[in-house]
């Protein structure tokens, strides 16, 4: 179905349209919430609630852009307000005032899959995983970083570059594991 | 951002990361969808109900000159026998009494014009209530264009009305056959509503009529209750309401207010006109009293405010209880004739007898402010219209309990053809108002919220038991602004 007529149909309050929107972006979506999640569950509680807001909000899709990037928006600042009022995130979520930090200039190859890659951003610690996922991933600059989470420029750069570091270091260890074959200790 | 290899393959990388999200999640969805749409028609509903109850109200013919026409035409039958028993003053009281009638007709013509102004008004609701209605469903478009057309008679007969009545040599007549249209067309346009009503509902009805096969069945199978496995609604709701305290706000509203003889038309009282002039003097009057007889002034808007405090309670995430104790002030102008010091005595509206030592008598052509001081205890349910939490708009509906502390109020009595004095006997002290309010909120985000919008309120109770002056309803309107702390 086009597009246009989709989300036409879904603004008459059309069920079947509804359902056909969630089901062609639901599960891309639900892989955006599980990036700033520690848990499948607090992942589908905040794909529940964006696409609540996405109904209801649905109006004021202009029809200037592509509606997977509109709602994967919509995620991500559902994904962001989440955080901030769920007590178990809060307390990770604080981000002091940092020097900045080298970030490092090699670029290795990441020779791991999506899922393990995803699970690796989640080892991060919670305010590293956020500014990751937002510069690496959803593109945000850092100054619109710092605005959307209410820090200086300067904090979400050092504390990206932290979690590039160590990313990139259990990417490269786990990489290695894959090439040594396990008898070779033996 | 300069873009390098590494930040690139992480974003391709997760880019094809897709999970399959369980059931519950589109069941919870789509009821919310549901749930949402069915409130939002029923806000829809509840606000065009109130807004033509409001319109009706301040609209209506009745709140004027219904008691100063229906005596107009009763006058001359009086003036013949009045003219008979006062041979010497009737020179005097011809000369005056055609006055009288002439106020009269004209204020039947001022009321022609204010159903004029009331048609165009209701075109304009109708325009609104089509255009309202093309988003949601084409039957209710059929019957609102109906229920217009059904308007559309009366205003020929009032605009018949009109013409008649600017005949110069059949005035009287026009505002007999003026009074009847006006029945007639009170009753077309209660029926008018209460289609306005029905076709709401329809619309209501045909937005279930959108049901999703797959909630219906799951919901007549039971299956969505708040089950135990993943109770995401349930507890989400119940944590943030938990989560919210009680509110304390401070408030001030400023605006107008005045007597009307009925709360609604039907609801309330409205006193027939007695035989008003049979007399319940004690006394002789003085000699100083005028003999022409003086009716009940019209009611003016006066200004009126209220100060208090408010406590917000919330009881869902969008329905908030909200009690609190207000100050409450209104005024109303009224006209009255000259101040006499004097002493006289009458049986007053509630049959006591009453020694009065100043009235007021005569052609009413003295302004004077009643002024009325309450204290109330208003209680209301607040609902929240639009999404979100940055700018929340709210309907609210109450009332409020209110006890009178303080009044100059002077009331209208028949006795020496009619006096206005002060009488606190005669003043209801413990009254009740319906309150209803639209406010839009500000600040969410900071330690102050600061909420703004329109306020009405009515009585309900009877100002005072007087059964000479029908116009007993005290009705406020005005902006009201509350400081959440």
């Amino acid at each position: 179905m086009d597009q246009l007529k989709l989300v036409k149909d879904c603004l008459r309050g059309n069920p079947q349209a509804q359902r056909q929107l969630y089901d062609q972006y639901a599960p891309q979506m639900l892989g955006v919430c599980y990036r700033y999640t520690r848990s499948m569950r607090d992942a589908e509680d905040i794909l529940q609630e964006g696409f609540i807001k996405v109904f209801h909000h649905l109006n004021q899709y202009k029809h200037e852009g592509e509606l997977g990037a509109w709602i994967r928006r919509i995620m991500v600042n559902t994904a962001l307000n989440y955080l901030k009022r769920n007590r178990k995130y809060q307390e990770e979520m604080f981000f002091t005032e940092e020097y900045l930090h080298p970030v490092a200039d090699d670029d290795p190859a990441v020779r791991v899959q999506a899922k393990e890659l995803a699970d690796m951003i989640r080892q991060l610690p919670q305010g590293y995983q956020v500014i990751f996922n937002l510069h690496a991933v959803e593109g945000f600059s850092h100054v619109e970083i710092g605005q959307m989470l209410g820090i200086s420029d300067g904090t979400s750069r050092s504390q990206y570059a932290r979690a590039r570091n160590l990313l990139i270091t259990w990417i490269e260890k786990s990489s290695n594991e894959k090439k040594t074959p396990r008898y070779a200790g033996k | 951002m300069q873009e390098n290899s590494f930040e690139k393959q992480v974003r391709e990388r997760l880019d094809d990361l897709q999970f399959q999200p369980t059931a519950p999640v589109w069941r919870n969805v789509a009821v919310s969808i549901r749930r949402r749409r069915r409130r939002r028609i029923a806000a829809y509903l509840s606000i065009a109900v109130l807004l033509g109850m409001a319109g009706w109200l301040l609209l209506s013919p009745h709140s004027g000159n219904k008691h100063e026409n229906r005596l107009a035409t009763e006058q001359p039958t009086e003036k013949a026998s009045q003219q008979q028993a006062q041979s010497n003053s009737s020179s005097n009281s011809s000369d005056k009494e055609p006055k009288v009638l002439e106020n009269a007709d004209n204020s039947t013509q001022n009321e022609n014009t204010g159903i004029a102004v009331t048609n165009g008004e209701l075109k304009d609701r109708d325009s609104g209530i089509a255009a309202n209605d093309n988003k949601g469903s084409s039957d209710s478009n059929g019957q609102l264009a109906a229920s217009s057309k059904s308007r559309q008679t009366p205003s020929r007969n009032r605009n018949a009305a009109v013409r008649s009545t600017s005949d110069p040599y059949d005035q009287n007549s026009a505002a007999v056959s003026m009074n009847t249209n006006l029945a007639g067309s009170q009753e077309l346009l209660t029926n008018a509503i209460a289609k306005l009503q029905h076709s709401l509902t329809e619309a209501v009805i045909d937005a279930d009529g959108l049901r999703h096969p797959e909630i219906d069945s799951a919901l007549a199978s039971n299956e969505m209750k708040p089950t135990t496995e993943k109770p995401y609604i349930a507890t989400a709701t119940a944590q943030q309401v938990a989560k919210r305290k009680i509110q304390w706000a401070a408030e001030l509203s400023a605006g107008m207010g005045r007597r009307q003889n009925e709360i609604f038309p039907g609801i309330g009282t409205l006193h027939e006109t007695v035989d008003l002039f049979q007399g319940s003097a004690v006394t002789a009057p003085p000699a100083s009293f005028g003999v022409m007889r003086v009716l009940p002034s019209e009611s003016k808007y006066g200004p009126a405010f209220g100060i208090g405090v408010s406590a917000r309670i919330p009881l869902t995430q969008k329905i908030n209880l909200l009690a609190g104790l207000r100050y409450q002030y209104q005024s109303e102008k009224i006209k009255v004739g000259i101040r006499r010091d004097t002493s006289i005595r009458f049986l007053n509206a509630a049959s006591n007898l009453v020694d009065a030592r100043a009235v007021y008598n005569g052609p009413a052509y003295y302004d004077h402010t009643n002024r009325y001081h309450f204290v109330q205890a208003p209680i209301a349910v607040e609902f929240q219209l639009n999404r979100g939490r940055k700018t929340p708009i709210f309907f609210e509906l109450g009332a409020a309990p209110g006890y009178l502390i303080a009044s100059n109020a002077v009331v209208y009595d028949s006795a020496f053809s009619g006096i206005y004095y002060k009488d606190k006997s005669l003043l209801t002290r413990f009254n009740v108002a319906g309150n209803t309010a639209l406010s839009i909120q500000f600040g969410n985000k900071g330690p102050v919220k600061f909420a703004i919008g329109p306020e009405f309120r009515v009585n309900a109770t009877p100002l005072s038991e007087s059964k000479y002056d029908s116009r007993q309803y005290l009705m406020y309107a005005g902006i009201r602004t509350r400081v959440f702390f």
